[in-house]
């Protein structure tokens, strides 16, 4: 299940229309329509946390830990950090596919991948960040 | 694709820069990402994300077997950065499975030959050790070793060669 229909199952659970779920949560009825049905994805943990908690439900109900770390990506490193993470992910399940790998694996490899992927990313910020925009980065 | 005879040159040019065969070292030192994964079965893996070399080590392998993993990922490295761009990474499952991929073997014989010297697998041969005590002898894989005999037979030495088994590690 994807992120969007997650959000759907529990807002139906809850017995709530969208416009209801945006008036109580403060989050924009295109939002959430956008968002269930796929359309966008949320680029912000906050309001994910609104939903839920408007929901009654945990965050992570909502977001599988893929998704999860994605946005945080996203929210550190922006559009390109977090397509750069979503490609990453695409590519570690597709060489999985195809290969002999036992599905106990798979989730370890995800996780380390992730781990790997915020490293690199600091790595690199600092080494390619030319000198003079080096201040404003390292907050 | 490589060929063997990079496989050779690129671990003989290694150890002159490094001066020392450790090949977990080798990787940090030329500034290789390394994450100690829990993997239950998968030995390794090798992975290019936004430039930065990967190596993912099952965290819980026996030394001698981790030195070879890390040798055999410095091979992909070293020869197949492109390849492994291209496809998005390579998993070790099992290191001596070569049957169907040509670049696990050209792995194999650089770590072999950048982990076991010329000069000490020779000085064992004429000593009369086979493939299995020179591996114990120098704390190395029967694979690794065998690997490396042939090598040295395709360079006109004459020693007797060991069939190796090709999915040893499985």
């Amino acid at each position: 299940m994807t992120f969007g229909e997650r959000l759907k199952a529990a807002r139906e659970n809850a017995k709530l229309t969208q416009s209801k779920l945006a008036e109580r949560s403060g989050i924009s009825m295109r939002t959430i329509i956008n968002w269930e049905n796929g359309v966008r994805k949320p680029s912000n943990i906050e309001k994910v946390n609104q939903l839920a908690t408007a929901l009654g439900v945990p965050v992570t109900s909502l977001l599988d830990s893929s998704e999860e770390f994605v946005i945080g990506i996203g929210e550190t490193y922006g559009a390109r950090g977090r397509k750069g993470a979503e490609k990453v992910l695409a590519d570690v399940n597709a060489l999985f596919a195809g290969g002999e790998m036992a599905d106990e694996d798979l989730d370890t490899f995800m996780q380390a991948v992730q781990q790997a992927y915020w490293e690199v990313k600091k790595i690199n910020r600092e080494k390619y960040t030319p000198k003079k925009y080096r201040k404003e980065d390292n907050d | 694709m490589a060929q063997v005879t990079d496989a050779i040159s690129a671990a003989n040019r290694i150890y002159r820069t490094y001066e020392h065969r450790h090949t977990e070292r080798i990787a940090k030192e030329m500034g290789i990402l390394i994450i100690p994964t829990p993997f239950k079965k998968q030995k390794g893996a090798y992975k290019v994300i936004d430039r930065q070399p990967i190596i993912f080590i099952n965290d819980h392998l026996h030394p001698v077997v981790r030195e070879i993993v890390f040798g055999h990922e410095l091979g992909h490295h070293l020869l197949h950065r492109e390849e492994a761009i291209r496809a998005g990474g390579f998993q070790e499952f099992s290191l001596f499975d070569m049957r169907e991929n040509r670049m696990e073997y050209e792995a194999n014989l650089f770590a072999a030959q950048l982990m076991l010297p010329d000069d000490d697998i020779k000085e064992l041969i004429y000593r009369g050790y086979d493939v299995q005590q020179i591996a114990k002898a120098m704390r190395s894989d029967i694979n690794l070793v065998a690997i490396k005999v042939s090598e040295l037979n395709r360079h006109g030495c004459c020693f007797r060669e060991q069939e190796y088994h090709n999915k040893f590690l499985k």
